[in-house]
């Protein structure tokens, strides 16, 4: 049975699409077969964090019967699938919601698990990939404005019938007024599935089109994901600790 | 724990299919120098527990949960990995050198246990079954702050009655254009 997870915020610019590829990748490790959809048919940006922009036939082409979904199926890296949306300004304002229906149905042929990359904010859109995902995580920064917008969209999510596995808090700086775990637990009655930290590598990451969890897989963002990862398919994750400085280096060179 | 790979002896044990204390008596008994890893699903998520051996006696310990990113060093750990070995999960044992094991102790200071265990002593603290009530300890840190006080903090306490209005299954039909739709649907006034 194919699992369909949406990857939603409310709020923009929390992340969505950095867990959704880094997620997927991590999941992929795992032995997974994952595929991940951009669903953002307006402002599509996951094929650029993939760093393979530009693919001829999108979600769009299929969406508008112009082409089958496993003609716009790509590999990625790390061994995950894509469907990228047209990065130019789609003609596509509203997804059928029959139709991506459809396009989940053909991907699930071959796919493990299938991550849906949605937009922001509550549009039919989103709505629409609510209505095919039996799952969901929500994406939220710790601030008011996204904690308030997390909550809506949780309880919508739930109004649509899915399964609110959990939040993952992204960009916690530490900073004042900022909400903790336990009020944002408190707020979401969900749990945290993953903390991450702020770090300008993982923006540089997506800017470059260069999944972290690839260019560093021991950083502490990659083994979040892959703990993550573990936690959502129930499998044994052991972490390797990052080495760090010239203490570890010495203490490195007695291993046997 | 900081600890060094060392040499694999046993990897991905079952705990179900074999006698932990057993398990852990022979190493006593053969001088064990070196680590046992032991790594349970709890209730929550994952466990990972770690004792250190020297010369056949268990000197440290260190057990962590993952999800709470939370780790009990000592003799809290202590009692929390003999507990894990009686759960569901996996063991790996590395053999480490005499002076590799000391070297770690020193820089795991804190996971050092106050009385060293040995044959002797381990049967009285070995529990006599597995438990989650380690684990519950820690769950229950997102109930002492209420909704209302979260949202009160963000500045938005109205919402809570779009939490509470009648829940409306929400159906797409219904929904034409925009999250003000939504809003409508969940209850909230614009």
């Amino acid at each position: 049975m194919t699992r369909v997870i949406a990857i939603v915020s409310g709020k923009g610019g929390t992340g969505k699409t950095t867990l959704a590829v880094n997620l997927s990748i991590a999941l992929a490790g795992f032995g997974k077969k994952v595929v991940v959809l951009d669903a953002d048919v307006e402002l599509a940006n996951l094929s650029l964090a993939l760093g393979m922009g530009g693919r001829p036939i999108t979600l769009q082409d299929v969406l508008k019967g112009e082409a089958n979904t496993q003609d716009a199926v790509y590999e990625g890296p790390g061994g995950i699938k894509f469907v990228p949306s047209s990065l130019s300004v789609s003609k596509i304002k509203n997804i059928d919601p029959e139709k991506l229906s459809r396009v989940i149905v053909d991907l699930s042929i071959f796919a493990d698990i299938i991550i849906i990359d949605c937009p922001a904010g509550l549009s039919q859109n989103v709505l629409t990939c609510l209505s095919v995902a039996k799952e969901v995580i929500i994406v939220l920064t710790p601030d008011p404005l996204s904690a308030t917008d997390a909550y809506k969209t949780k309880i919508t999510a739930e109004r649509m019938g899915c399964n609110v596995l959990g939040v993952v808090v992204n960009q916690i700086r530490g900073v004042k007024n900022e909400l903790n775990e336990k009020e944002i637990v408190a707020l979401l009655t969900v749990p945290v599935l993953a903390k991450i930290e702020y770090d300008k590598k993982i923006a540089q990451s997506i800017i470059d089109g260069k999944p972290l969890i690839l260019e560093e897989p021991y950083s502490e963002f990659s083994i979040t994901m892959k703990k993550m990862a573990a936690e959502l398919i129930g499998a044994a994750y052991r972490p390797e600790k990052a080495k760090k400085g010239l203490f570890s280096f010495l203490f490195g060179l007695i291993k046997r | 724990m900081r600890i060094a790979v060392g040499v694999p002896v046993e990897r991905c044990l079952e705990l179900d299919k074999i006698d932990p204390k057993q398990y852990i008596l022979k190493l006593m008994s053969e001088k064990f120098n070196g680590y046992v890893c032991v790594t349970v699903m709890g209730k929550t998520g994952i466990e990972e527990g770690v004792l250190l051996f020297h010369n056949g006696e268990i000197v440290s310990a260190d057990y962590e949960y993952f999800r709470y990113n939370k780790n009990f060093p000592s003799d809290s750990g202590l009692k929390r990995c003999l507990n894990a070995l009686l759960g569901f999960g996996l063991l790996d044992t590395y053999s480490l050198s005499p002076y590799q094991v000391q070297l770690i102790m020193t820089l795991n200071e804190e996971c050092g246990l106050s009385e060293k265990v040995t044959k002797g002593n381990l049967e009285k603290l070995w529990p006599k079954e597995f438990t989650y009530q380690y684990e519950e300890e820690l769950i229950p840190l997102e109930e002492k702050v209420s909704k209302e006080e979260v949202l009160k903090k963000i500045g938005v306490p109205e919402l809570l009655k779009v939490e509470r209005s009648p829940e409306k299954i929400i159906n797409l039909e219904e929904v034409e254009e925009s999250e003000e739709d939504v809003d409508k649907l969940l209850g909230e006034k614009k």
